[in-house]
């Protein structure tokens, strides 16, 4: 029976190469491998993993990175990001319009949230809807870009009902004012 | 059809579908992009006083057309920037200096002719904002400032609205109504 000659192909192969290739071919071919291996990570997974921890990085609270598009009624709609109170939009209004019989208020503060559907940065209006029995549905409190009441001017926890004629709170609307970047 | 156009397709396919998504947002009204400027505005000052410097005016003071008519007189042009919520404000100086040019020479526009009718510089706002109004009255120093402006500028009438008798738009139910 014939053996694996390992020493023979190993020459073989050596030479071969030798045969075809200049010694600075290889080292080339060799150096450029190194250089470009890190710009590509092998597995998928990888990269996937890459990809996240760039998102991250560049924007997202742990509110965005679960946020939805479709449905204004849950706590987790995009642009709710900051809202603490009954959601208008339960109470038979809707993010920018007030239930009948409750005013909107002239002041509210203002912050802003990812939207999920083109990770870009838009500005919300926080007004409440004032002068009417509190509503008391889809109650949601999330506190992206809030301070605390010491900063009155972007706290959530405030009734913002400053310049209407009742100081009833009813709900909550989170009026898109525009694109922020 | 080449792989690189191929891939072209596809990228822009996908931007079309992000613009759709948030175009078709429910109750989406036409967005505007802001400038840096507006979102400092909007942000810091932009909810009280309103998204276009609109506001209840005996609540909280309107800006728009009249914001300008304090540059009436050096003590006006000073005074808006020592307003604390204005000088403590969470702006950077270089910043709150393009806010309040911005506000007074775009929102609060038209600006009086007059020796104190220039741009703010980024020395003034700096210089201005470490001496806060926080010692003293605001609401009689700011009626003072007001009545000296509006003897210099017929403009600046509108300045008188806030300030004024509070009406039952405010905190009604409680004891100050």
């Amino acid at each position: 029976m014939k053996r694996l000659d390992v020493d023979n192909l190993g020459e073989r192969l050596t030479r071969r190469l030798a045969g075809r290739l200049s010694r600075r071919s290889a080292l080339a071919r060799l150096g450029a491998v190194l250089v470009a291996a890190p710009a590509f990570p092998l597995l998928p997974v990888q990269r996937a993993r890459a990809a996240d921890a760039g998102a991250v990085a560049q924007q997202g609270t742990d509110f965005s990175r679960a946020a939805q598009t479709h449905d204004d009624t849950a706590c987790n709609y995009w642009r709710y990001c900051g809202i603490d109170g009954n959601l208008c939009s339960c109470c038979g209004g809707s993010t920018h319009s007030c239930p009948p019989g409750s005013q909107p208020s002239p002041t509210s503060w203002i912050g802003s949230c990812v939207n999920p559907g083109d990770q870009r940065s838009y500005l919300v209006a926080y007004r409440d809807c004032c002068g009417a029995k509190e509503c008391n549905k889809c109650s949601c409190l999330n506190t992206d870009h809030a301070m605390p009441i010491y900063r009155p001017q972007a706290n959530n926890h405030i009734i913002w009902c400053f310049g209407t004629q009742s100081f009833e709170y009813h709900c909550s609307m989170a009026v898109l004012v525009g694109l922020a970047e | 059809m080449s792989a690189r156009v191929a891939l072209r397709l596809v990228l822009f396919g996908l931007l079309g579908v992000a613009t759709a998504a948030a175009a078709n947002e429910p109750g989406g009204h036409p967005v505007s992009q802001l400038m840096p400027v507006q979102v400092a505005y909007l942000t810091s000052c932009g909810g009280c006083h309103g998204i276009e410097g609109i506001s209840a005016p005996r609540a909280v003071p309107t800006l728009r057309h009249l914001t300008g008519s304090f540059l009436c007189t050096p003590e006006g042009r000073q005074f808006i920037v020592r307003i604390p919520d204005v000088a403590l404000s969470n702006l950077s100086d270089q910043m709150l200096t393009r806010v309040m040019n911005w506000v007074v020479f775009d929102l609060g526009a038209p600006v009086p002719a007059g020796n104190a009718a220039r741009r703010y510089t980024v020395a003034e706002v700096a210089r201005l904002r470490r001496e806060p109004l926080t010692q003293t009255g605001l609401t009689p120093y700011r009626e003072r400032v007001v009545a000296r402006v509006q003897a210099r500028c017929a403009a600046a009438a509108g300045l008188s609205v806030y300030g004024a008798a509070y009406g039952p738009g405010v905190k009604s139910g409680s004891p100050k109504s």
